[in-house]
């Protein structure tokens, strides 16, 4: 049925764009075609998205530049520069030692750290989430603790964290953990629980049994906003991991190096520490996630965009 | 034989201390094979009764029964096709069709082969591998139509499936519908704000009033198919089913929009 195939309708790449394919649209209508290609008008609009951004860092260079000058004229105290930051981070990266380590083991430290704690918080996140999903009861015993937690700043875990741990990696790992856990429980319960009424009612008389329910329905009709939690849960996490580590006493990791840099007055340190914390969290945001949630919302069969 | 035997349904919200009676003593026998079209306005009760035949609400007073036994729950005997989008988004085409028939435990190639001859007989086959979202809408409705015949029903209830789409598809759904319907045998209980559609499809209409909801008035329809709407008698039937619902509107204070559309231009914007 050829009227049919013309209902096929073709969505993702379609979208407003601030840089509206025109030409593309011009040339589809001299040619008198109904399906045309947007790859020059795509890529056009990549590299403009690109330079909207890097008018953004610009601005932020450009501020930082000039606080760095005012501090400096106003009151004489020599406060890095965006370049002498840079600068510092090439000499670190060239192999340069920073309190015994080079700034790749602080990093990787952190990194590790922060991956653990993420991880098993993740996990049992997910596991909780999916729980209180699964049933009322559960959920009404678990959504308040969980919004008491959530509650919670994460350096007021401080206490606590030296109480059940001593000062060490364990102490942030907790830290960590308490911080991202119940973003992720509670984004996966509520993803479960609001899954539209619909699926549930077109499964149930498909025959799908209570499992099937959860894992082939529920579940997946939930799993955008799972995404959501860990994606919160990962930023919360990063910004708890570099407080603890700044208080915690370990001796090693990106937050060390700031609350060091504060004693010996090496300010340029505490800056280079920043920028990379920035450069990874901005990573890990921008990249890794953007791509997470494309892919799944490709295979959740969602549009696009 | 579907049967609703002095059928009530009441809606309490404890909460806020409220109840809404929706259905009050509706008797309603379906035979197999009879293809029932209810009208009647909105809010009469339509979608209840059809969640009351699914098993998705029970009875607040009297009895749903399947050939006798009462309907318990959501079961395959009875399929439903949902007024809103219902595919899986996440599952192809043709997992959505065999999603039914994999819960019965049908091992996955078997149940794919059958889905496959499924949607070849609602004429979807080229899109089996498609994605529910780029599919129009008239198309979903097919799949789900698919995807609940594929577990051979008895009965199959639509809740305004085709509401959604603009007349020319609609009209191109109901004759798709009917042809299932004709070479199936099965029982079909369909809802529409439409007498025109009603008359095309059904074997008998059921027209409900409203406040609380209740069957108004019942016609069998005995026309020769494929139904001729400018024919003498099925005009007749037009306009006294007309009629009647306009009493039904006239009863509960609704607007009939359908029939008497009253066309106002007013503030009429000349945009150049
Ligand atoms: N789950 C529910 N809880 C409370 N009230 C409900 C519920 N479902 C339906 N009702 C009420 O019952 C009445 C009948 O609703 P129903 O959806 O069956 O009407 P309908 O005939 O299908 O209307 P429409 O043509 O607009 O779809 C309405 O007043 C509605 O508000
Ligand atoms: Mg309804």
């Amino acid at each position: 049925m050829a009227l049919e195939e013309e209902h096929v309708v073709k969505r993702g790449n379609a979208g407003p764009s601030p840089l509206a394919p025109e030409d593309a649209i011009d040339d589809a209508i001299s040619r008198n075609v109904v399906h045309f290609d947007l790859t020059a008008s795509r890529a056009r609009r990549w590299t403009y998205l690109a330079l909207i951004g890097l008018v953004g860092v610009a601005i932020t260079v450009l501020a930082w530049q000039a606080v760095s000058m005012l501090v400096y004229e106003m009151k004489g105290i020599v406060y890095p520069s965006p370049l002498d930051t840079v600068m510092r981070l090439g000499d670190l990266i060239a192999g340069a030692r920073l309190y015994d380590h080079t700034i790749a083991e602080h990093m990787f430290s952190s990194l590790a750290r922060w991956g653990i704690g993420y991880l098993l918080a993740a996990a049992s996140g997910i596991v909780m989430g999916m729980l209180m999903g699964s049933s009322a009861v559960i959920n009404g015993i678990g959504m308040t603790p969980m919004t008491v937690l959530q509650l919670i700043p994460g350096l007021a875990w401080i206490p606590i964290a030296l109480l059940l741990f001593g000062l060490g990696e364990t102490a942030t790992i907790f830290m960590i953990y308490m911080t991202v856990l119940p973003a992720v429980a509670i984004s996966t319960a509520s993803g479960i629980r609001e899954a539209p009424p619909v699926y549930r009612r077109a499964a149930s008389i498909l025959g799908t049994s209570r499992t099937g329910m959860f894992f082939r329905v529920l579940l997946p009709a939930g799993s955008l906003q799972m995404l959501n939690g860990l994606r919160i849960g990962l930023a919360n996490g990063w910004r708890v991991l570099i407080a603890a580590e700044m208080i915690v006493g370990v001796g090693l990791g990106l937050g060390y190096v700031l609350v060091q840099s504060r004693w010996t007055l090496d300010f340029e340190a505490a800056f280079v520490s920043i920028l990379v914390i920035c450069g990874i969290g901005l990573f890990i945001e921008k990249i890794l996630f953007s791509v997470a949630e494309r892919r799944l919302r490709d295979r959740l069969g969602l549009e696009v965009d | 034989m579907l049967r609703f035997d002095n059928v009530s349904k009441a809606f309490v919200d404890e909460e806020s201390g409220r109840g809404l009676l929706a259905l009050r003593n509706v008797d309603l026998s379906i035979e197999e094979g009879e293809f029932i079209c209810i009208i009647g306005p909105s809010g009469c009760g339509k979608s209840t009764l059809l969640n009351l035949a699914a098993g998705f609400e029970r009875p607040s007073r009297g009895r749903v029964t399947l050939d006798g036994k009462e309907v318990a729950g959501p079961h395959p005997r009875i399929g439903m096709v949902f007024q809103e989008q219902s595919l899986f988004p996440w599952l192809s085409v043709l997992d959505n069709v065999a999603f039914g028939l994999r819960n019965a435990g049908m091992p996955r190639a078997e149940a794919r082969s059958r889905a496959r001859d499924m949607l070849e007989m609602v004429d979807l086959a080229r899109f089996e591998r498609t994605r529910p979202s780029a599919l129009s809408g008239g198309m979903r409705q097919k799949v789900a139509i698919a995807r609940t015949l594929v577990l051979e029903p008895e009965v199959l209830l639509l809740d305004e499936p085709f509401g959604a789409l603009d007349e020319q598809g609609r009209k191109h759904m109901d004759l798709e519908l009917l042809k299932l319907w004709e070479g199936g045998g099965r029982t079909f209980l369909f809802i529409t704000h439409n007498i025109e559609e009603a008359i095309v499809l059904g074997s008998r209409i059921v027209l409900m009033g409203t406040n609380p909801g209740h069957v108004k008035r019942e016609w069998r329809v005995d026309l020769p198919r494929p139904r001729d709407l400018f024919r003498e008698d099925t005009v007749r039937l037009r306009k006294e089913i007309s009629r009647s619902l306009q009493d039904v509107l006239a009863e509960c204070g609704c607007k009939r929009t359908e029939l008497l559309a009253p066309i106002e231009i007013k503030d009429m914007e000349i945009r150049t």
